[in-house]
């Protein structure tokens, strides 16, 4: 592949309608062989006019914000950037008209395009002429096609014609190693951009270049992948601890709760048992008292009766000389009853007691009294064991009774105790009892774990396969690596020399530069900077504008070692000087002379001032420069008019170099 | 008539008469109170007692039932009672006596008659009879200075004898069907108050 790329080489440019260049909005720049520089003050639009030959050629502005992913991507990804960048540069009015047309050639081609504007994936005119001989023949009629016809044309052919496998190929060419335009995109220190280059630069053919691209791609896609499912199912482990944990709080918190729902159960429980404990007692209180006061009713009646049947079986034992009136007459010998006395009293009544029979009613006293006393004492008995019986009854009755009314008071204090403790436990734990939830709330945290963690094992199964994904394009990769390494060995000689012979020109020490193949998965390849024989990876070991041209010198040697030595390709570049000194702006001058004295064209911009550069340049370069002043295309600041003679003193200097 | 005082009467007067040959009126009034007492003493209500006292001079107790069946006693020759007042128990009322005692109602009287009627073999009946004047409810009858009815279950006298049942049962800790030692102890108890008082009267 090296050597037979034909990138497009710029012939001529017309802006139409480009209001951004308010005094000469449509122009038309012829380029010559050689340098073409483009000088003007700050602000007028010179970067716009490189960007706007871009636009023409590739239908793509940079977005300088927009990180660059892979060759196809870039091209898709920016061509609605593309679509607005001139918003703010052409008037409104303008739009429609406003267009950019393009003289190239490409190899034995040349093509005529006009694209508008705000137009990315339309070509307005396609014309594509083929050299035989020395004249151009038409390769094909597009006039009837659409501008989107045209379009599709144009990016089948042109890169068919460069030598390259796409459009898009073409694109990245274009816009990473051909132009050096304000984004300074660095292609040394840009490893992303720098592999895709060598491939295209150094890889067997672009198709190959393609192919690494695309694998580029997939593999950091799955390396993304891979990173993102681990991260999310990371994220998710993380949650899914976090909730558990959380669940585990709540648990702990809704165990908690139902100790406390068990211990509230259990005082109501105990309540009601007290409750129904004392209810009982009070009861078999009421029962007892009614069945004690029966019997003591019963008592007192049968006491009442046995009373009256021993008064009945007393009165049955009088004894007739134990009577009073019997017992005075015989002690005083006076009757209680007539009221006589003496000894006759005595002896009378005597005889009477003698005959135990009743003195006033003369009956047999004794013998009645024995037979009625036995017959009384029977019944007496007969009560007495009702008595008996009822006394053991009664005292059943109110030992039971006794007891019911201990145990009442000690189920009522009971009672108390728990009625208060429960009252006490309700104040205490009302508002927890209320939010006892723990069973709803366990389920629905656990369904949402059972859900998250078939969510992390999802990621975890998409990483897997990501890392397979990866592994695969990763062995791929390093298969086309081994490749490039081995074309690059090949073209390394020429190469390098072609770099070194820019570079030393421009730095005044050796510098060489090597492939170096990254290690890991990730796998990767790059070009390492050597200055004295000190390797220089990292971009701070140079400073800013050394870095800016010994990249420029890079995109040289890179576009001498692609460029068919039929079809020297051209480079662009946006104001280049930065902050060099003066001695290595003038070395930068001589470097861009080598280049041009090489046969390469340089379409480049620069602010008019003292810029050894320049000077240097026009004086290696004379006639093969070109200097256009572009003053003239749009209107000055005040600060520019009032100093204009500066930048006609300057402009001349240049100029005269050029003589 | 009140068939338990006729029994206590007769079961006191025999019982006192086997010890000092005879007893006197106010004698039966003080061993039926004590015996009454010791039924307290075994848990037994006021009430079952079967009939009441009050507190007369010299804080001694006094039951009209007894006064009652002491007559009806003696009018049926159960009783003899001497000039100087003594009474004595008739065979024939030895025999009324035993024949009664077959009636349980009476029998179970007998243990708190036999507790208090046995404290005599111990300690000399003046003593007994002084010893119970400083018995709670008696002495706040005295208090008083008015007729009371004894043993109230109202009355805070009451609760200070239960108090002092519930000390005795404590330091007797034994149960004991035979209640003479129970009753000895408080006796003895309530004598040795009686004798702090008067020292100290005298002392003061």
């Amino acid at each position: 592949m090296p050597n037979n790329i034909k990138l497009p080489k710029i012939l001529k440019v017309t802006l139409r309608n480009f209001s951004l260049f308010s005094k000469n909005p449509s122009i038309t720049v012829d380029f010559n062989e050689g340098v073409f520089c483009l000088a003007g003050a700050n602000g007028l639009g010179k970067s716009t006019f490189l960007l706007a030959i871009n636009f023409g050629i590739t239908g793509i502005v940079p977005d300088e914000r927009r990180k660059f992913l892979s060759i196809e991507r870039y091209y898709s990804d920016s061509i609605q950037f593309s679509s607005k960048f001139f918003s703010g540069r052409i008037n409104e009015n303008d739009r429609a008209s406003a267009e950019v047309s393009l003289e190239m050639i490409v190899g034995e081609f040349r093509y005529n395009i006009t694209r508008g504007m705000f137009e990315p994936q339309k070509i307005r005119e396609l014309e594509v002429l083929k050299r035989e001989g020395n004249k151009y023949t038409k390769l094909k009629d597009f006039s009837k096609l659409t501008f989107d016809q045209k379009h599709q044309e144009y990016i089948r052919l042109i890169p068919e014609h460069v030598g390259l496998e796409t459009f898009e190929q073409l694109v990245f060419l274009q816009l990473f190693v051909l132009t050096f335009d304000e984004r300074r995109e660095l292609l040394f220190w840009n490893e992303r951009v720098l592999e895709r280059v060598l491939y295209l630069a150094f890889g067997i053919n672009p198709e190959e270049a393609k192919h690494a691209d695309v694998l580029r791609k997939e593999f950091e896609d799955a390396d993304s992948n891979v990173r993102n499912f681990n991260w999310e199912a990371t994220q998710l482990r993380k949650r899914i601890q976090e909730i558990e944990d959380q669940r585990d709080t709540k648990k702990e918190k809704g165990e908690k709760r139902e100790d406390l729902r068990i211990q509230y159960s259990q005082l109501t429980q105990s309540r009601e048992k007290a409750l129904i404990e004392v209810n009982g007692l009070e009861n078999d209180l009421r029962d007892i008292n009614l069945q004690v006061g029966n019997l003591s009713a019963k008592q007192a009646q049968l006491r009442n009766e046995y009373e009256n049947l021993f008064s009945t079986y007393i009165s049955h034992k009088s004894i007739i000389e134990y009577h009073p009136l019997i017992a005075t007459a015989l002690s005083e010998g006076k009757c209680g009853l007539c009221g006589s006395e003496g000894e006759g009293v005595i002896v009378a009544v005597q005889q009477v007691v003698a005959s135990e029979s009743c003195p006033i009613c003369g009956n047999k006293v004794a013998e009645r009294n024995n037979q009625e006393s036995e017959q009384v004492f029977t019944k007496l008995q007969e009560v007495d064991e009702q008595l008996s019986k009822l006394k053991q009854s009664l005292d059943s009755s109110l030992t039971a009774q006794q007891r019911i009314i201990t145990e009442l008071e000690v189920a009522n204090n009971a009672l108390s105790a728990v009625t208060q403790h429960l009252r006490v436990f309700e104040n205490a734990n009302k508002l927890k009892l209320e939010q006892y939830q723990t069973n709803t709330v366990s389920t629905e945290l656990d369904t949402l774990i059972a859900n998250m963690v078939n969510q992390m094992e999802n990621a975890f199964a998409k990483k897997d396969s990501a890392i397979k994904r990866r592994e695969k394009k990763s062995k791929e990769l390093k298969e086309l690596q081994k490749r490039l390494q081995r074309q690059y060995a090949i073209a390394e000689a020429e190469f390098v020399a072609s770099f070194n012979k820019l570079a030393v020109s421009f730095l005044g020490l050796d510098l060489n530069i090597k492939m170096e193949v990254h290690q890991g998965i990730a796998g990767g390849i790059s070009l390492l900077l050597d200055v004295n024989s000190t390797p220089r990876r990292q971009n701070y070991q140079l400073s800013e504008s050394q870095r800016y041209f010994i990249d420029i010198a890079l995109r040289m040697a890179i576009a001498q070692f692609l460029s068919d030595s039929s079809s020297k390709s051209t480079l662009y570049i946006d104001t280049p000087e930065g902050s060099l000194d003066i001695a290595y702006e003038s070395r930068a001058g001589e470097m861009f002379a080598q280049f041009i004295k090489s046969g390469y064209q340089i379409v480049m911009t620069a602010n008019i001032n003292t810029s050894q550069l320049l000077h240097r340049l026009a004086a290696r370069c004379k006639s093969d420069m070109k200097l256009l002043r572009m003053t003239s295309w749009t209107d000055l600041s005040d600060v520019q008019i009032q100093e204009e003679d500066l930048f006609n003193k300057a402009f001349a200097e240049i100029e005269e170099f050029l003589l | 008539m009140n068939s338990l005082a006729f029994f206590d009467c007769l079961s006191i007067a025999r019982r006192i008469q086997s010890q000092v040959g005879s007893v006197l009126s106010s004698e039966l009034h003080t061993f039926a109170y004590l015996s009454c007492l010791l039924s307290l003493y075994k848990g037994n209500p006021v009430s079952e007692w079967g009939y009441d006292f009050i507190g007369i001079r010299q804080n001694a107790p006094y039951s009209q039932p007894i006064d009652d069946s002491k007559s009806n006693i003696l009018r049926l020759g159960f009783f003899d009672i001497d000039k100087e007042q003594y009474i004595r128990v008739s065979p024939s009322g030895i025999l009324e006596h035993d024949r009664l005692k077959l009636l349980k109602i009476y029998s179970r009287r007998e243990q708190f008659i036999e507790g208090a009627c046995s404290s005599i073999l111990a300690l000399p009946i003046g003593l007994i009879r002084n010893a119970l004047s400083k018995e709670p409810n008696l002495l706040a009858s005295q208090e008083s200075n008015s007729v009371k009815a004894l043993l109230d279950e109202r009355s805070p006298s009451l609760v200070l004898l239960y108090d002092q049942f519930n000390a005795l049962s404590s330091a007797v800790r034994i149960e004991m069907t035979n209640l003479m030692i129970p009753a000895i102890v408080w006796l003895s108890y309530l004598s040795k108050i009686n004798e702090e008082k008067e020292g100290g009267m005298s002392n003061g």
